[in-house]
């Protein structure tokens, strides 16, 4: 009977784990909900930061964050595409595919400081981008790119092969096949799997310490022309993001209030996080219905 | 054997092409599958062939093209035909197969199958699962090309060209031959759409004339009557046996002249496969069908022609009929009744 | 040519080549100049990521008369003294000493998770843990960082003599991080396997452990193996999580919790503060080589994994 004392502990501690890792999750979410939700205000969100004084806000890191993710996703998503299809639908079984997956993998591997200090080196210094928005969203691009092709390849693979052999079977070419057939299919699973991706460019900071810069200067609000130095939309000025923030002020705030802000600033970020990765689900969801409706 | 082939060769030339049927007594069905090919063939476009086979009578390509193909007179020499194929004027073949094989990788899938498809008949292929007769299907598309390692070796002549040859323009080729699928593949879009797809993809833009293609193809495959309430739902919504008629719809839409049928009705219930088998026997009357089955019956109540294959070979070709009531081969007779398979 | 005038059948096909170019041919090859365009950026990126850090790290070796060994092998890093020392081992020790720490804690919990979820109780495991662990992975890397210095380093301040700051929190603060890797390689190598597999051993009478620790964790160890070094791949190449929570001493430690540096750390930290072109600088980009190699390194060795997968 001793085997089957030892299978009730194992039981009992494989399970307890199971919920430990769920009471962290649940923790670490409650303290930064609890401690950041309190201080986060209108005006703490749309306010420019102070350096010395209490009472700054994080409105133009807000923005550069979301500015800067738009960017970034305008230029990865044709590209990821793009190299996805191939990887699926072009590539054929040879050294060379073998060769591009190789790539594929290693660049998802790199740490994200390399391809920042990558940006720096190429983009920012050798293309004359400077720390800007531009820079950031090019570094950024590398580093989703992967993901992206990835997310595509995958994506278009799980579609039957009849479908595809039914619309190269009416007489179009394989690629109006794959883009009015298959893409449309395979939407559910990229359009979730760009919002995860997307999630994971808000929240990276390493990429863009020396790429877009940890400094934003002053904003103008209410200048929307984009050739404009203090325009917002101006995307070859430099521009801290809300999670380059988080790591400045950890590091090196001067505010009385850092810690609050800190908390406050974190918390944002978890929050669109975890609307990224509710509104990815649900999206995903609404399409495969709306595409696949009646059934 | 070059002599009896020959004899025969010259005696069929008169003979209506398509008939499959021979005396009694054949020496080898895989002789009379490359024959009937050949008579299907016989002075048209046999194309100079130097890679001929052995077996092949020189004289029948060299024949000029004569007036029996193009009006078949009835065979008084030919004891054996039917009353129907005396009576009957036999077009020439729609399409054969000279030699086709199929490799995947280094497995031979279907070993050198010459046959004929007799133009506006529905041909049925039938044998156990893996002889190949779903390959040999997916060939004459060039629908193979897709899996890796899928190679093709032989000619498959349609209109005059061997479409095995590198320079075919596959996507035009596949327009011109409908493909129907085991289960059924409607596009993730509305039933309209289905249908429309194609034709707009291939020129088709006027509003109207699209509706009235879609109408006509609905109709065709008895569908419009069902769905025409409701043409903008999702080809998904529909049952079963609905979708595969809306496949069937939407490979007629872009109006080719051969439809090739994958088991078309095996994911189907009783109800729904005696439509679909319905549907095959109107369709004839403008395609030319070669549907794969595993379920004789089926074979037995749709097709005109029926060809056993055996692990990649062509066993025998011939009438149903005669399939059905006298194989010639063993193998043939023992798969029909049930023996193996 | 009868046929051809029976039916007008094919003849569409034949004008392959000839007369105008088809519009189907036209969009073909502008769809597949486009992949392929795509694909070509990707390889040049890559190639040109590992060229120009290359260039500019391997600079310091060969122009500027710092030794490989010394870099890789010197306890002493000060870049910026009168006779400069780049001893990088303090960096190398710390980073693996990090990510080596982060995967003892995760992994246990990693593989555990996966079989909590695949062999007990997969409908908890599917409703809400596997979205927990979700949700840990796209918790951005600053946030652990800013949770690691607010709550981690406190505590162990608390317990531990020193600043609470040092490898244990960087290692606490990673094996969190690592835990979604290591869980979903697990989890995808546990429901892989075969049911009848275990069946076969409960139907010997074995009980669910005994399957579990004899059965399945031995054939799925190639698997695991590949979570838990990816895990570390992760672990070694993070930056700002650890560089908030390490303390950012260039030396060795004598403890745990004793102010430590990481490579990651040393590179975020300095390399906004030199000029380009420096010797202190270049010496960052040696860095940032090593980075790049171990990054290699760990695609080989997991490679290396997935063959035996294949094999087993």
């Amino acid at each position: 009977m001793k085997a089957k004392s030892v299978d009730r502990i194992m039981t009992g501690v494989i399970v307890g784990i199971g919920f430990l890792i769920i009471a962290l999750l649940a923790a670490l979410l409650g303290y930064l909900l609890i401690r950041g939700v309190g201080h986060i205000s209108w005006h703490f969100l749309t306010s420019p930061p102070e350096s010395i004084r209490a009472g700054g806000g994080i409105g133009p890191q807000l923005f550069n964050s979301l500015f800067l993710l738009v960017l970034t996703m305008i230029i990865t998503v044709p590209l990821g595409l793009g190299a996805g299809i191939y990887m699926s639908e072009y590539a054929k079984q040879n050294r060379l595919t073998a060769f591009i997956r190789l790539i594929v993998e290693v660049l998802s591997s790199f740490p994200s400081i390399v391809v920042g200090l990558f940006g720096l080196l190429v983009i920012v210094n050798r293309f004359g981008l400077g720390l800007s928005l531009m820079s950031g969203a090019l570094a950024l691009t590398v580093f989703n790119l992967p993901l992206m092709v990835r997310i595509t390849e995958q994506a278009l693979r799980a579609v039957p092969r009849e479908q595809k052999e039914a619309g190269l079977a009416l007489g179009l070419s394989r690629w109006r096949t794959i883009t009015t057939v298959m893409l449309p299919i395979s939407l559910p699973a990229i359009v979730t799997g760009t919002i995860l991706a997307a999630g994971r460019v808000f929240g990276e900071a390493a990429a863009l310490l020396f790429t877009a810069g940890m400094s934003s200067p002053r904003l103008d609000f209410t200048d929307w022309n984009p050739l404009h130095h203090t325009s917002p939309l101006n995307p070859f000025r430099p521009a801290e993001t809300l999670a380059v923030h988080i790591w400045k002020i950890n590091s090196e705030g001067l505010a009385p209030d850092a810690a609050q802000i800190a908390a406050g600033a974190s918390a944002v970020l978890i929050i669109t996080v975890l609307l990224f990765n509710l509104g990815a689900r649900w999206l995903g969801r609404v399409l495969y219905r709306k595409l696949t409706a009646g059934r | 054997m070059t002599m009896i082939a020959t004899e025969k060769t010259e005696a069929r030339r008169n003979a209506a092409p398509t008939a499959g049927e021979k005396p009694a007594g054949t020496p080898s069905p895989a002789d009379s599958a490359s024959e009937a090919a050949l008579n299907a063939g016989t002075g048209t476009v046999l194309p100079p062939a130097p890679s001929a086979p052995p077996a092949q009578p020189a004289s029948a390509p060299k024949q000029a093209p004569s007036v029996s193909a193009e009006t078949p007179k009835p065979a008084p020499s030919e004891p054996e035909a039917s009353g129907s194929a005396l009576t009957q004027a036999a077009p020439p073949p729609a399409f054969y197969t000279k030699d086709l094989s199929v490799f995947y990788g280094e497995k031979q899938a279907i070993k050198q199958v010459s046959m004929a498809f007799p133009d506006r008949q529905v041909v049925a292929l039938i044998g156990p699962s893996g002889c190949g007769k779903s390959t040999f299907l997916r060939s004459l598309n060039r629908m193979n090309d897709l899996i890796p390692g899928a190679s093709i070796q032989g000619e498959i002549w349609i209109g005059g060209h061997n479409i095995c040859d590198s320079k075919t323009d596959v996507v035009r080729l596949r327009q011109k031959i409908g493909m129907v699928w085991q289960r059924p593949n409607p596009f993730h879009k509305s039933i309209y759409e289905n249908v429309a797809f194609g034709p707009r993809y291939h020129g088709v833009k006027n509003k109207a004339a699209l509706d009235q293609l879609v109408e006509e193809c609905l109709r065709k495959t008895a569908l419009w009557d069902e769905v025409k309430d409701r043409l903008h739902q999702s080809g998904l919504a529909l049952s079963g046996g609905q979708q595969q008629r809306l496949c069937i719809a939407r490979s007629i839409a872009v109006k080719p002249d051969i439809l090739l049928m994958d088991e078309p009705a095996s994911a189907l219930d009783p109800v729904s496969t005696a439509k679909v088998e319905e549907l095959i026997a109107e369709l004839k009357q403008d395609y030319t069908i070669v549907i794969v089955t595993h379920n004789m019956h089926q074979a037995a109540r749709v097709s005109d022609k029926t060809a056993f294959f055996f692990l990649g070979d062509l066993v025998e070709y011939d009438d149903t009929n005669k399939i059905f009531t006298n194989p010639t081969r063993k193998s043939t007779d023992d798969y029909i009744s049930g023996r193996f398979g | 040519m009868n046929m051809t005038q029976t039916r007008p059948a094919a003849d569409a096909i034949a004008k392959d080549g000839r007369g105008k170019f088809p519009k189907h041919k036209l969009e073909e090859l502008r769809g597949r100049g486009y992949v392929m365009f795509c694909v070509l950026l990707l390889i040049v990126i890559i190639f040109s990521i590992v060229y120009f850090i290359a260039s500019r790290g391997l600079t310091p070796f060969a122009s500027q008369g710092v030794s490989v060994g010394e870099m890789l092998g010197g306890l002493k890093w000060a870049p910026e003294a009168d006779t400069p020392r780049f001893g990088a081992l303090p960096f190398l020790f710390g980073s693996f000493a990090t990510s080596l720490l982060a995967a003892i804690i995760a992994a246990p919990l990693g593989i555990c998770a996966a079989i909590f979820m695949t062999e007990m109780m997969p409908k908890v495991g599917k409703n809400i843990l596997q979205p927990a662990i979700e949700l840990l992975a796209g918790v951005p890397s600053v946030v652990y960082g800013f949770v690691g210095l607010s709550v981690i380093v406190p505590f162990l301040r608390d317990i531990f003599p020193g600043q609470g700051v040092g490898i244990l929190a960087g290692g606490i603060v990673l094996s969190v991080m690592i835990l979604p890797t290591i869980t979903t390689v697990a989890t995808d190598a546990l429901r892989s396997l075969p049911a009848g597999l275990k069946e076969g051993s409960y139907a010997l009478g074995a009980t669910r452990w005994q399957t579990i620790s004899r059965l399945v964790i031995p054939t799925t160890l190639p698997s695991l193996m590949t979570g838990v070094v990816l895990g570390i791949a992760r672990a070694f190449g993070e930056a700002l999580a650890v560089q908030m929570v390490i303390g950012n001493a260039p030396h060795i430690p004598h403890s745990l919790t004793q102010s430590a540096a990481t490579l990651t750390s040393i590179i975020t930290l300095s390399m906004g503060n030199t000029t380009s072109g420096s010797l202190h600088n270049n010496a960052l980009w040696s860095l940032a080589l090593i980075l790049l190699i171990m990054t290699f390194l760990f695609v080989f060795v997991v490679r290396m994994l997935e063959r035996r997968v294949k094999h087993a």
